[in-house]
């Protein structure tokens, strides 16, 4: 059967999710028709960590614990996975692309001497009896134009994800092996940690965010409820003028000509009747879905999909929706 | 010091519109500028050149349009630049490119290679650590800052998306750099004279030692299979829904895009 490996990354001792969200997908594409393993270094990797593994749908966990992997160094995860594919035959190789993806991936590409697509946001696979081609499909020309890159000559095909674009389902499987890799390093880095600090990330960034949760004047008084909401997405609350002008929030979440531009992968906009000031920082979003009372509302003139209904009455449904569904993922 | 800064010419991004009639790039009149992250990179070797002593070379591959950006460079105060260009080299992906780079760099001498962290028209980030892998040379990407430099060492700041590590690397090393490090120095009027008369040196294919089976468009190892544009949804006509249908279908939008935190 054929195999398709998937990079685990451990960071601040937590399975980062990413990891989690690639075995599902490649999984739901898949189906059984090749073997799925989850690859995951660090100094020790708990009984914890593998259970969390377990259900989200591999074939096989490989752990290779050692303690110069305890923090990410270039030189020994690149060693100890160019080490781990050269003892397989992966046909497929995905990693997410954080920036430990990103630093990790490219470097493995050329050690490996085979292709690697960064970035991606659409996987899919081609499988019949002797092969399975990886497509890997990414956004490119900041995101005005999508690209599908294959990688027909060299294994194994690679692939780094973006985080946050797939769920992450559970899976019965039965019988999930789970191997210890023995491995073996040595103490001969030219890189040195000298020190770590944590960065507080309380700073807003609009601009970056892939979803955004924006409310108008029609939901001011419920504003903790769209915050409610953008937290359980993952995502960042924002305020059209209205909200901002009633102090009801700070300026740093206004979206428009006075505010931030924005073009997240979708933008939700509750009782925002859509002036043109506020239309002109987020008319490239790429999916706009509004809410608002008035049929009428200048924002279904921008909106992909417009549903006349009052926002404050959306809101408490979608908490409660959005709960449950983070209940089972 | 003897620092190499691997340069590129892109097309500013965000000057690129879609036709929305024929779903096709405009690329009329968009300007091609220097890469944000290297052009941080080059302020960061000269900024290291000015406390250290030393030379800041740039390396750049591409078409011969490039001249333009070479006179900006000498005009910043680059010693020397050498741009890469061949029809043989066109339609190298990132791996052929690197391999290129890589083989070229290998006929100069240096201890420190900075490369911009990732370019804007491809968004890879991948020429800087497979050129490191390449060179046999250790990597520290995503840097914050470029603290000082001692006895060989070079100490330097990474950032990561919950921390910043000090880090020390013992050179020869690739470093990657972020546009946000630094503000990058304005043309100073002697330079900029000068740089409209200061050679550069073209590099053909021929003039170092690269294996042609692995360059190009049949040397990389990915190959497009297909572009397209975003995909517009079709606007849907404005429904009146109750608030409890307004949740479900917005929840199926939003769907796909849950798997975080």
């Amino acid at each position: 059967m054929k195999k398709i490996a998937i990079f685990i990354e451990k960071k601040s001792d937590k399975l980062a999710s990413v990891g989690l969200e690639l075995i599902s997908e490649t999984r739901r594409k898949v189906g059984y028709s090749a073997y799925l393993i989850a690859i995951v270094l660090g100094a020790q990797i708990g009984e914890e960590e593998i259970n969390q593994l377990k259900v989200v749908g591999p074939d096989e966990i490989v752990i290779a614990e050692h303690d110069l992997l305890k923090v990410y160094d270039t030189h020994y995860y690149t060693t100890v996975l160019s080490d781990i594919v050269a003892k397989h035959t992966f046909d497929v190789l995905l990693l997410g692309s954080t920036i430990l993806g990103r630093d990790l991936a490219p470097r493995l590409s050329a050690r490996l001497h085979t292709g690697l697509t960064a970035d991606a946001t659409i996987l899919d696979f081609d499988v019949s009896d002797d092969r399975i081609s990886l497509l890997a499909t990414r956004p490119a020309l900041g995101g005005n134009l999508f690209a599908t890159i294959i990688c027909p000559k060299t294994l194994p095909q690679m692939a780094s994800i973006r985080p946050g674009v797939f769920a992450i389902e559970s899976f019965d499987i039965e019988n999930i092996k789970v191997s210890h890799y023995p491995v073996t390093l040595v103490a001969d880095s030219k890189v040195k940690i000298i020190s770590r600090k944590k960065v507080e990330k309380d700073a807003i960034e609009l601009s970056s965010a892939r979803l955004i949760i924006a409310g108008g004047r029609g939901v001011a008084n419920q504003f903790h409820d769209v915050k409610t909401i953008a937290n359980l997405v993952g995502g960042e609350a924002a305020a059209s003028r209205a909200v901002i002008d009633a102090n009801i929030e700070a300026k740093d979440r206004l979206v428009g000509q006075t505010g931030a531009n924005v073009k997240p992968a979708i933008y939700l906009a509750l009782g925002i009747s859509g002036a043109v000031q506020h239309v002109s920082g987020m008319e490239k979003s790429e999916l706009i879905i509004a809410v608002n009372n008035d049929p009428d509302a200048l924002i279904f003139k921008v909106a992909d999909v417009s549903l006349v209904c009052d926002a404050k009455e959306v809101m408490p449904y979608l908490i409660k929706d959005l709960q449950a569904l983070k209940g089972m993922i | 010091m003897k620092i190499i800064v691997l340069v590129k010419q892109v097309p500013n991004t965000s000057e690129i519109k879609i036709d929305k009639l024929t779903n096709t790039l405009i690329r009329k009149g968009v300007e091609s500028i220097i890469n944000p992250d290297d052009l941080a990179g080059v302020e960061e070797a000269l900024k290291l050149k000015s406390r250290y002593g030393g030379t800041v070379t740039c390396v750049t591959m591409g078409p011969f349009q490039a001249e333009s950006m070479i006179r900006t460079l000498y005009g910043l105060g680059v010693d020397h630049a050498y741009l890469i260009s061949d029809p043989k080299f066109a339609g190298s992906d990132t791996y052929a490119t690197s391999t290129i780079l890589s083989s070229f760099l290998k006929t100069l001498e240096y201890d420190l290679i900075i490369a911009g962290y990732q370019a804007i028209d491809g968004d890879t980030a991948q020429v800087g650590p497979q050129v490191a892998e390449m060179l046999e040379l250790p990597q520290v990407g995503h840097l914050h800052a470029i603290c000082g430099y001692q006895d060989g060492v070079l100490q330097v700041e990474r950032e990561d998306e919950t921390e910043i590590l000090t880090i020390d690397v013992r050179l020869p090393a690739l470093v990657t750099t972020l546009r946000r490090m630094n503000t990058p120095r304005l043309m100073n009027a002697w330079d900029a004279f000068r740089a409209t008369s200061k050679p550069f040196t073209l590099v053909r294919f021929g003039d170092f030692p690269v294996n042609e089976l692995k360059i190009g468009l049949k040397g990389s190892p990915t190959q497009v299979s297909k572009t397209y544009t975003k995909v517009l949804v079709q606007k849907a006509p404005i429904e009146k829904v109750d608030a409890k249908e307004a949740s479900k279908k917005i929840l199926a939008l939003l769907y796909p895009y849950l798997g975080v935190k």
